[in-house]
């Protein structure tokens, strides 16, 4: 069709606009679920016996500014759009060089994670798929539903008493859910019709596998894809605590107990970012993959 | 009913009668401390020994069952409250309004839920009473859950909407709101328990992560995440099993819920 890359590309730009939009929203709730946080503008120095009364004011003053509610929001905006995240107050540094620090761990622990659930989860639907045998069916079953079963934490702990790294742990937390979605729409999608006539003509099974009922269920596990990188996120959080990888979903931890507000919903905010990011992108392959079939 | 099914409804029946019948059935209080025997290994007085407050682990694995057990179902009722009046608010009335809502949902559901979870409990103040600290985790939980299962109410409502027996009581001059009660709230009934089913599980789950991490329900009340945080001293495990009993109630409660809420999905 000669308006398919238009429509694509209206697409792309109404997506980005729509992130754009949720993401100033997001921070201005986020702003405001800061500012009327218990405790927001008092300084724990405050308590210090042995600051005077010039200091302490001095303090206050410093704070003061924080307490007006534009003023605030307009700092919080401007430093946005220059790259400023503001101040963690329990590590006493920026939090965009906390968090240029800690994404790289978070971004392979995530990676290697997500490739190696997907690998699996894919392996065993097409096998479950391909074998269609009953046994089979319910080992994999099962095994879906006693990892389910299983909180992330734990899940990182026996990865760190085999001495697995933290991605182990993710891609073992991801696979249930992600073999469960795929399963079944791999399922439904061997049950249409043509795929019937195909195995009547007597095609092979992985020729019906690879080159019909794959791409039928492309646009469904691609939207899973997209929402896997939101999953992965979830898991990367207690895992990271286990495990001890100092990623993302640490610093959120520690921040958590601190109630370092600023950090913690800076980091939630990009890490959300992200997962809407990939979300957009997943539905824009969507997209040209209906376009390229209509 | 198919026979794991069944199987899994005994399960959570007795899991449901400790949880119910803690009071009466644990050997002690869950905050008693036996200071002359902590760390004790499983006897007659102590059948699953004692922590290293010297606390009867079976008691607090009983009064767990019942913190865990009983709240994660009032959290799914409260979501799938939710879900239901979103989701049949979307789905009935339609047009910009639903596409509106179901925008908003995507969108919630694209957010990375337990760093929002932390974020909303670490809003509020971490050094509360036990006994809100339970509700405010499982009230969080509640509250945040509700988007998945709207979406899935939507969609039921939509395709009820126009459906035959809808359009028959409207076109006989049915008023909305006993369309609503008799014809609507009946229909939806099977995928409302269905998330309700499928929300438990999750929330108990999301709990156990939570109290594993600090941040859910706080001691000395137990829960089965609140009990799993002895785990994270895994260096005798081997050598003191027993200290894996709570993970092997959670095990097997969220198994027993995840094959009813599978029969129930196909079934809705």
């Amino acid at each position: 069709m000669p308006d398919r890359a238009p429509r694509l590309l209206r697409s792309i730009c109404l997506r980005l606009v729509t992130i754009a939009a949720v993401v100033l929203v997001a921070g201005l709730a986020c702003a405001t679920m800061v500012r009327f946080a218990p405790g927001f503008g008092v300084d724990e120095r405050e308590l210090d016996p042995r600051l005077s009364a010039e200091s302490i004011a001095a303090l206050r003053s410093q704070n003061a500014g924080d307490g007006n509610i534009g003023h605030f929001y307009w700092h919080f905006l401007a430093g946005l759009l220059h790259g400023d995240l503001g101040q963690a107050r329990t590590f006493s540094q920026p939090i965009a060089q906390l968090m240029k620090d800690r994404a790289p761990a978070t971004a392979q622990n995530i990676g290697y994670g997500l490739a190696l659930a997907w690998s699996i989860t894919l392996a065993a639907a097409f096998a479950a798929a391909a074998l269609q045998n009953k046994a089979a069916e319910v080992l994999l079953s099962a095994a879906s539903i006693a990892l389910l079963s299983l909180p992330a934490a734990v899940v990182a702990l026996v990865a760190v008493i085999a001495r697995k790294p933290a991605s182990i742990a993710i891609a073992l937390a991801l696979v249930p859910v992600l073999y469960r979605y795929s399963r079944n729409v791999i399922a439904k999608n061997c049950a249409e019709p043509w795929i019937a006539a195909a195995r009547a003509r007597g095609v092979s099974k992985g020729r019906i596998l690879f080159c019909h009922v794959l791409p039928g269920a492309s646009p469904q596990l691609v939207a899973l894809a997209g929402v896997s990188l939101n999953m992965a996120f979830g898991a990367a959080l207690p895992i990271e605590v286990v495990a001890d990888s100092p990623g993302l979903g640490q610093l959120a931890w520690q921040a958590a107990l601190a109630r370092d507000l600023p950090l913690l919903v800076t980091v939630t905010g990009v890490v959300a970012t992200m997962t809407l990011v990939a979300n957009a992108c997943a539905a824009t392959v969507n997209d040209a993959l209906r376009m390229e079939h209509a | 009913m198919t026979r794991l099914q069944f199987i899994s409804v005994l399960l959570l029946i007795v899991t449901y009668s400790i949880a119910l019948g803690a009071k009466l059935l644990a050997p002690a209080d869950y905050a008693v401390q036996f200071r002359e025997t902590p760390n004790q290994p499983p006897s007659a007085q102590f059948l699953l020994g004692t922590d290293e407050l010297g606390r009867d682990r079976l008691s607090r694995l009983f009064y767990a069952c019942q913190t865990s057990l009983l709240l994660a179902p009032a959290a799914a009722a409260l979501s799938t409250l939710l879900a239901a009046i979103v989701g049949t608010a979307a789905g009935y009335t339609g047009g910009w309004f639903e596409k509106l809502t179901m925008a908003g949902v995507d969108l919630f559901l694209s957010l990375p839920w337990l760093f929002l979870i932390i974020t909303v409990r670490a809003v509020l103040p971490l050094n509360v009473a036990p006994a809100i600290s339970v509700l405010v985790t499982f009230a969080i939980l509640g509250c945040l859950g509700w988007a998945a299962s709207a979406r899935v109410v939507c969609a039921g409502v939509r395709n009820l909407r126009s459906s035959g027996f809808m359009l028959n009581a409207r076109a006989l001059g049915c008023r909305r709101s006993r369309l609503l009660a008799m014809q609507l709230a009946p229909n939806v009934k099977p995928v409302l328990w269905a998330q309700f089913l499928v929300s438990i599980p999750v929330f108990v789950l999301a709990e156990a992560n939570l109290s594993m991490l600090g941040l859910g329900v706080a001691e000395p009340l137990p829960s089965l995440g609140g009990l799993m945080r002895e785990l994270e001293n895994f260096s005798g495990l081997s050598a003191q099993p027993w200290r894996l009993a709570p993970l092997a109630v959670l095990v097997v409660c969220v198994s027993a819920f995840q094959v009813l809420s599978r029969g129930r999905e196909v079934e809705a």
